[in-house]
């Protein structure tokens, strides 16, 4: 499904990954785990398609086709989303109209027609009603005076609209308490499907909990320096980054 | 519309030989053309503008309020001559009646020239050609009213318009203004709204002239206890277009909104100057614009809030914001405080940036292509400035918006 290959990026002529492989098959769910600083949300932005950084070697290869040329709504329209580490307010756009122009753009991307206003309108109660989102809060700006955890439910609602076959989670379990992370969590896990892989960068193993991975991988100084299953996570979270680290030097 | 021949033939030069010279011939113009019919309570008014114009001339960006627009080379472009607008409101639950009646008198003489600042000029013009004109009274209690302005004029004219306004105590009145014309013209118009105990205004102006037109709008409006004024402008349209607004919170409670976006292009020019008089306690004033510059167009904002001693408890808020659309657009704004009481809040705001990169990315990576995420954006931008406008009017000029966002993106 997905393939990152030799990666290597710079941000303002700073290298921040240094030859990251990876590969994600369909269906199976990868955890990035690594210290701040490690490259963790380079990643996330760059399998999203941001600008500002240059990728000076390698490629990423999605369903067999290199993405790196495709602008960030191509990239959603073939199927990757991004679930944003800090969602992004834009104050003045309603939730429901943000949702329609995002399903309708993606089928106009790929040459479908849009989709019936009535039966939009259906899709979105529905699929809110299933993360335990209140109506009212499709009548707010997109994020504006959103809670922590109702930033990051809001983000599972568009990956549920959106339906893609490839997630990047970056930081998901961040600012959220304990019930807010079982919510997200579950949403996350009805998601899960054979057609669907997952990206789960994290800082800390407790999503991990929640989130159960096929394997995970510690990510440091910009490249992989470990790769395992779920019980790797759990003998970092025992033991710290600062013996992966040393034992990687 | 009758036509006149006073003939506003601009000064080659700003030499000062040259513009007295033009000044000169402006007000002979006057003198030889206007028939002598009015009251003479009319012709007093007339003469004494005429003076006015005579002493000073019109304005030239040495005048504080004035900084950063010059109508002189706009004029000067232009062959203009004079037209009498007349009377074109639509009015529904209103008394209208023309402006010549003798109970005008008092406020009519009273209004323009009488300014600290001794920079209005360009209403005073207006005043010295006065001959004609719109006034509106809605009775007290009438909750219905709608008074619709939608002045015509043509190209090489200069109209002056004239509005005259009352609201008696409790009455509610819509006023929708529309500007708009074709070809190369001057619109000079002024109007004065008198909102007394427990009125309310609300005021509608669209401004889409051709983009070879000088707009100078004056308003002013009284305002007394309980009262309130809300104004929504949208400007799209005008070489330059200056609204001027002069409000008075002369009753407790008084309440006045401005809010509205201009949205330029091209070589255009707006500028909104707002003076807001605190004149007794408890009063709120906001002042709420964005405003969106492309091509090589030129935005102007200034707002003064004046809280007199015994304006105790003045509420004012002010903000100015506005997105640039390219890097040769400009904005200049200027907020202003001037405040003799003590226990007075009054807050201002200004932002001028290009349009945000961050949620910009969010809605691509949500499959929004990058124009629509654009338009999405900064229609929201806009719309804020309308929030507060009742639904079926804040459709239209939302409508307007998103139009002039297909053109400008």
């Amino acid at each position: 499904m997905i393939e990152i290959k030799n990666l290597h990026a710079e941000i303002d002529g700073q290298p921040i990954l240094k030859g990251i492989n990876l590969s994600i098959e369909k269906g199976q769910v990868h955890a990035i785990m690594g210290p701040n600083g490690s490259g963790k949300s380079t990643l996330s932005y760059i399998l999203a398609g941001r600008e500002e950084y240059d990728v000076t070697e390698g490629d990423i290869l999605f369903n067999g086709e290199s993405i790196l040329e495709m602008d960030p709504e191509e990239r959603a329209a073939a199927g990757l989303f991004l679930a944003f580490q800090y969602p992004v307010e834009i104050p003045g756009v309603q939730m429901s109209s943000f949702l329609k122009a995002s399903v309708n753009g993606v089928r106009k991307l790929r040459g479908e027609d849009e989709m019936e206003t009535l039966d939009m309108l259906k899709l979105i109660r529905q699929k809110a009603d299933e993360l335990g989102i209140k109506p009212d809060m499709l009548k707010r700006a997109v994020n504006v005076g959103f809670s922590g955890g109702e930033k990051k439910r809001n983000e599972i609602l568009q990956m549920a609209m959106l339906e893609p076959s490839f997630c990047v989670l970056d930081e998901t379990d961040s600012g959220l308490d304990i019930d807010a992370l079982k919510i997200v969590a579950d949403g996350v896990n009805a998601l899960r499907a054979d057609e669907r892989s997952f990206l789960v960068i994290t800082h800390y193993q407790r999503l991990l909990d929640y989130i159960t991975p096929d394997y995970v991988h510690i990510l440091a100084g910009g490249k992989i320096i470990k790769s395992g299953d779920a019980e790797l996570a759990k003998e970092l979270e025992a033991k710290g980054y600062a013996d992966f680290l040393k034992e990687a030097a | 519309m009758q036509s006149q021949t006073v003939k506003i033939i601009p000064p080659s030069k700003f030499r000062p030989e040259t513009y007295e010279q033009y000044l000169s011939g402006l007000v002979a113009g006057f003198q030889e053309s206007l028939p002598d019919i009015e009251p003479d309570w009319l012709k007093d008014v007339r003469a004494r503008n005429r003076d006015l114009v005579e002493k000073y001339g019109l304005p030239t960006p040495l005048l504080e309020r004035w900084k950063y627009t010059n109508i002189l080379p706009i004029i000067q472009a232009k062959s203009l001559e004079w037209h009498d607008c007349g009377n074109t409101a639509k009015a529904q639950h209103v008394r209208v009646s023309d402006i010549t009646d003798e109970a005008l008198a008092e406020l009519v003489a009273g209004v323009s020239g009488q300014s600290v600042y001794q920079d209005m000029m360009v209403p005073a013009l207006g005043d010295a050609l006065l001959k004609n004109g719109v006034h509106v009274v809605v009775s007290a209690g009438e909750k219905d009213a709608v008074l619709e302005l939608a002045p015509s004029i043509d190209d090489g004219q200069f109209v002056t318009t004239r509005n005259v306004i009352h609201v008696e105590a409790g009455a509610v009145l819509t006023v929708i203004e529309k500007l708009a014309g074709e070809g190369a013209y001057w619109r000079n118009s002024h109007t004065s709204f008198n909102i007394a105990e427990g009125a309310t205004v609300h005021h509608i102006r669209v401004v889409e002239d051709a983009e070879t037109a000088l707009n100078t709008d004056f308003t002013d409006v009284d305002i007394a206890a309980k009262g309130d004024y809300s104004l929504w402008t949208l400007t799209t349209g005008g070489e330059l277009s200056r609204h001027q607004v002069h409000v008075k919170l002369q009753g407790e409670e008084a309440v006045c909104n401005l809010s509205g976006a201009m949205l330029l292009d091209g070589q255009q020019q707006a500028d909104t100057t707002f003076l807001i008089e605190h004149q007794a306690p408890n009063c709120n004033s906001n002042q709420d614009y964005r405003n969106l510059l492309s091509g090589q167009s030129k935005g102007i904002f200034q707002g003064k809030v004046h809280v007199h001693q015994v304006a105790q408890q003045t509420d004012g808020y002010q903000l100015c914001n506005t997105v640039l659309l390219s890097d040769r657009a400009e904005m200049n704004t200027k907020p202003e405080l001037e405040i003799y009481a003590d226990d007075v809040k009054c807050s201002h705001g200004a932002t001028t940036s290009q349009p945000d990169e961050e949620p910009l990315f969010y809605m691509r990576a949500r499959g929004i292509d990058h124009a629509s995420a654009k338009a999405l954006l900064l229609q929201a931008f806009v719309s804020e400035a309308f929030e507060s406008l009742p639904e079926a009017h804040r459709d239209d000029l939302l409508e307007k918006v998103s139009v002039w966002l297909n053109k400008a993106l």
